[in-house]
């Protein structure tokens, strides 16, 4: 049987403060949980892939069928743990190949 | 390619650094214009130094006024007022008597009903055949994190409405500083988990504000006269 379709997204975070990586994806997935309960959770099978707190950027690996709702959550997301942030994504892409290509297609240009 | 439009920034005016920050995230978020709010009272200093610093970032700009009459007569008369000086004109509906006057005057550009009103119902009080958008603040949901839920059910109710009036919706961000900002697609997400049609949704942020801020733009040519009319003058 075919595996579950995956999208990779390029997530940015503008915080006064960094938040780690514990932090950051406890309230990714809290965000999920507010708007679609545990279930949401579940079926987003959120992860995060690789994660740079100095950039404040991480890539987060989503089933393809929830990024439209992980976005929505994101877009709710006013802080995470005391500190008030903003979460969006930058780009995303079904590889991490695709992904990384665009980015840096993007920084050079 | 989608031109992402956010009509509703408030940048303050006393706090470059903020103002600054806003322009730096717009930009990131991929936004291509913005509508800069100001009140009657800023500066024309203000409205340039705030405007170069957007337009530093590459993002086009149009300024804008949020009016907030209490009854009718206070309504057209600040539109008498201020339309000529500002690009887009939006009215926040507080007083039943004020909607459907806001969504009737062609002066109007948006009409936008405010969060702590819920009895104000978009569908009583639009006239039958109106073109003028509705605007949804996404800071309307994020400013009162303990009442997101009442916020989100009364959205719903805005879309429900909009869905029956056949009424066409904008989606901005209100912001008052970078926190409060949300980039287009995930604005455009918003709506479409909260019922909206995802094309709809998507062109809430980019195609309708767009058009507007444009055609907004095009009549404050001196060669416009009024709606495919203008001054032809022969090549000397």
């Amino acid at each position: 049987m075919k595996g579950q379709s995956r999208r990779y997204l390029v997530l940015r975070i503008t915080s006064e403060v960094a938040p780690s990586r514990e932090k950051l994806l406890n309230e990714i997935e809290n965000s999920l949980r507010r708007l679609f309960g545990e279930y949401g959770v579940v079926k987003a099978s959120l992860r995060l892939i690789a994660y740079d707190a100095e950039k404040m950027i991480g890539i987060v690996r989503c089933a393809h069928l929830w990024v439209e709702r992980f976005r929505a959550a994101l877009a709710l997301t006013t802080r995470i743990g005391e500190d008030r942030a903003v979460l969006f994504i930058l780009k995303s892409a079904g590889t991490v190949a695709a992904l990384k290509r665009t980015l840096s297609r993007s920084t050079t240009t | 390619m989608k031109r992402f439009v956010d009509l509703h920034l408030c940048p303050p005016s006393q706090d470059a650094k903020t103002t600054e920050r806003m322009a730096n995230l717009a930009a990131e978020m991929g936004f291509r214009l913005v509508g800069l709010t100001f009140d009657t009272q800023a500066s024309r200093v203000t409205k340039l130094t705030t405007t170069k610093l957007f337009e530093d970032q590459g993002l086009e700009t149009v300024s804008r006024i949020d009016l907030r009459p209490r009854d009718r007569n206070e309504l057209l008369m600040s539109l008498r007022k201020v339309r000529s000086s500002f690009d887009i004109v939006a009215v926040e509906c507080h007083a039943k008597q004020v909607a459907p006057i806001a969504f009737r005057d062609r002066r109007v550009d948006l009409v936008f009903f405010p969060p702590g009103r819920p009895k104000l119902r978009v569908s009583e009080l639009t006239p039958r055949r109106t073109r003028r958008p509705v605007e949804f603040n996404m800071a309307d949901l994020l400013k009162n994190d303990s009442a997101v839920e009442s916020n989100l059910h009364r959205v719903l109710g805005v879309i429900r409405d909009i869905q029956r009036k056949h009424l066409s919706m904008v989606v901005s961000s209100g912001a008052t500083d970078w926190l409060l900002m949300r980039a287009p697609k995930d604005m455009a997400a918003v709506l479409s988990v909260l019922g909206l049609d995802t094309t709809q949704a998507l062109d809430a942020v980019s195609r309708i504000p767009f058009s507007l801020a444009q055609e907004n733009l095009e009549k404050q040519r001196p060669r416009f006269i009024s709606d495919g009319i203008e001054v032809v003058r022969p090549r000397l």
